[in-house]
């Protein structure tokens, strides 16, 4: 898959169960956005429908519909991020090491590519590292993208201590390289050496990975963050957010991902048949 | 001091002040001598070339350019070709200097080894002039390239050499913006947190501006005349990944380290001829700024 359209175009129908419905959050998020989110899903074929009850009490109850297979995922409604993220981990839907994939559609190079962890863990060491790139690649595998070109980001392209990121990627690229992923993971990569086949040749970097990258790595939540925004709003790439490592698919809404491509996320759980990615 | 809005104009000042004496540190690759070239040839600078004699020699012959009639200074190694260079700059005899084919911690080295030498106490850093198309201004970003990873006093400084940086620019109005990922489920980032006491540190040395934390969605929300002209990158990586976006998106860059002697160049090996010809017109525009009278707040 290549664009968001195709994302749409090849999910299956499916059924969303939004919670907590709108009017529950007493600080008022902006309900008739919700509103749009659910009638697009509906005009599309999806079943679509508000979690009964309010508050809390309603994120609760929506957690255990899905893990008990009345709904096939579930979407935030109106109630804060933070206080949601926290009942997902009370309710047991996350994994021990989720993780946050923006998705974006890259129209020069005509593919989409993944950038994570752009959300969950503010300084991940290569523990979470190596379970960041197994969910990226079950992503990957869901948009198509069979053994997936990697770059994993730092500063430098040569490992140097005083930056640990540009350790951690070496590793992963040689965990690679001895057939440890199902992808082509290369790091550590700079941006230039990301982003020109001919900038990596310079700086003496021999790989396939750079300038036709299908996910980016980053080395933490400061430089992840700001390179999804950058996409986002510099380069104003079209843009969705996938949050990997749970049992049952979730759709969240951070306030760094625009609002309009709900649909596609949405999609991309659909395709994956109910199960959480990751 | 006349107010520069845009790289368009910075580039159409050092037109018209040029040319300065630029010291090129080890000139060895043909692209990197082309944008010398080029410079030279549009009256921007008066070239000073440090290097390896036959290498320097065999590379302009490479692309037909005669350098006969520039300074020639023979160093065979690294750390001793930096050294000059930072000696050139530090005793007035090139207004800037500009790395060439070596690694940039000799420069790094040499520099800081000379404010040592005299005496000088700051700490040097990167700030890159950093324009986005859709946006009407210019910012300036710091630091992409020399502090891995700056406490909140370093930040202090690093946010005051910016806040100089500008002025060199005419723009009295800095209003810094601490780029964090700070977000729904993590507030507290040093990135964020350290706004309050850069503003504070700040206000009480006598630099009275907005000072807060924020993200690109920030910055591109934000009204015209609100909008942050400084971003503090929270550290290296993060600002050296931000700060070549141009590799990806339509973003202008213009790197440089200003020092209390004038600027100095540290182009990135994967620049183009192109990129190092306008990284040394913002170099032209800033050293005649810096001669100008500006130089004190350098020191």
């Amino acid at each position: 898959m290549k664009t968001f359209a195709e994302i749409l175009e090849q999910a299956p129908a499916c059924r969303v169960l939004i919670a907590p419905a709108p009017g529950s959050n007493s600080k008022g998020i902006n309900n008739s956005w919700l509103e749009t989110v659910k009638e697009d899903l509906l005009r599309r074929g999806n079943e679509v429908r508000y979690q009964e009850g309010s508050g809390e009490q309603a994120v609760k109850d929506a957690c255990s519909a899905v893990k008990n297979g009345q709904a096939d995922m579930l979407m935030q409604g109106d109630i804060p991020l933070e206080r949601f993220y926290a009942l997902l981990e009370e309710e047991g839907i996350l994994e021990k090491t989720p993780c946050f994939a923006s998705l974006f559609e890259d129209r020069v190079r005509n593919k989409l590519f993944l950038v994570a962890d752009t959300y969950i863990h503010d300084f991940p060491g290569l523990k979470e590292k190596i379970t960041f790139v197994n969910k990226m690649i079950e992503l990957a595998g869901i948009l198509g993208m069979e053994k997936p070109k990697i770059a994993v980001l730092s500063a430098i392209e040569t490992v140097n201590p005083a930056i640990p990121s540009t350790a951690e990627a070496a590793v992963l690229s040689k965990m690679s390289q001895r057939g440890q992923f199902n992808a082509l993971v290369e790091g550590p990569l700079d941006i230039d050496a990301l982003a020109k086949q001919e900038a990596a040749r310079l700086k003496g970097v021999d790989s396939p990975v750079p300038g036709d990258y299908d996910a980016i790595l980053g080395p933490d939540i400061e430089t992840a963050h700001a390179l999804s925004q950058a996409f986002t709003f510099i380069g104003r790439y079209p843009t969705a957010g996938i949050l990997l490592g749970t049992h049952k698919p979730v759709i969240i809404h951070p306030g760094f991902i625009p609002r309009e491509n709900k649909a596609v996320e949405v999609a991309i759980h659909a395709l994956q048949g109910g199960a959480g990615i990751g | 001091m006349k107010k520069l809005n845009s790289v368009a104009e910075v580039d159409a000042e050092a037109l018209a002040k040029g040319p300065v004496r630029l010291a090129i540190l080890s000139p060895g690759d043909p692209s990197f001598m082309q944008a010398i070239k080029a410079a030279y040839e549009k009256n921007l600078i008066t070239p000073v070339l440090v290097g390896k004699k036959e290498l320097m020699q065999k590379v302009a012959a490479e692309i037909d350019f005669d350098i006969s009639a520039f300074e020639q200074i023979y160093l065979e190694n690294p750390q001793p070709i930096a050294d000059k260079g930072a000696e050139l700059l530090s005793t007035g005899e090139v207004d800037a200097i500009s790395k060439g084919q070596m690694s940039t911690n000799f420069v790094y080295r040499a520099v800081i080894r000379k404010m040592k030498q005299e005496g000088q106490q700051q700490m040097i850093a990167v700030t890159s002039f950093w324009e986005i198309s859709p946006l009407e201004d210019f910012v300036i970003l710091t630091d992409p390239g020399v502090n891995i990873w700056p406490d909140r006093d370093t930040k202090v400084e690093l946010a005051k050499k910016a806040i100089h940086y500008l002025g060199l620019f005419g723009h009295d109005d800095p209003r810094i913006m601490l780029l964090s990922a700070r977000r729904e489920i993590s507030r507290e980032l040093p990135s964020h947190t350290d706004a309050d006491y850069l503003k504070k540190v700040l206000a009480d040395e006598g630099y009275s501006c907005p000072v807060g934390s924020g993200n690109f969605k920030d910055l591109f929300e934000a009204e015209p005349d609100r909008r942050p002209n400084i971003l503090l990158m929270p550290h290296l990586v993060t600002g050296n990944s931000v700060v070549k976006l141009d590799f990806l998106m339509d973003v202008k860059r213009r790197g440089i380290i200003m020092t209390s002697w004038g600027p100095v160049l540290i182009p990135a090996r994967a620049d183009s001829a192109t990129h190092l010809l306008n990284e040394i017109t913002l170099a032209v525009t800033v050293a005649c700024r810096f001669k100008e009278g500006y130089h004190e707040n350098f020191c």
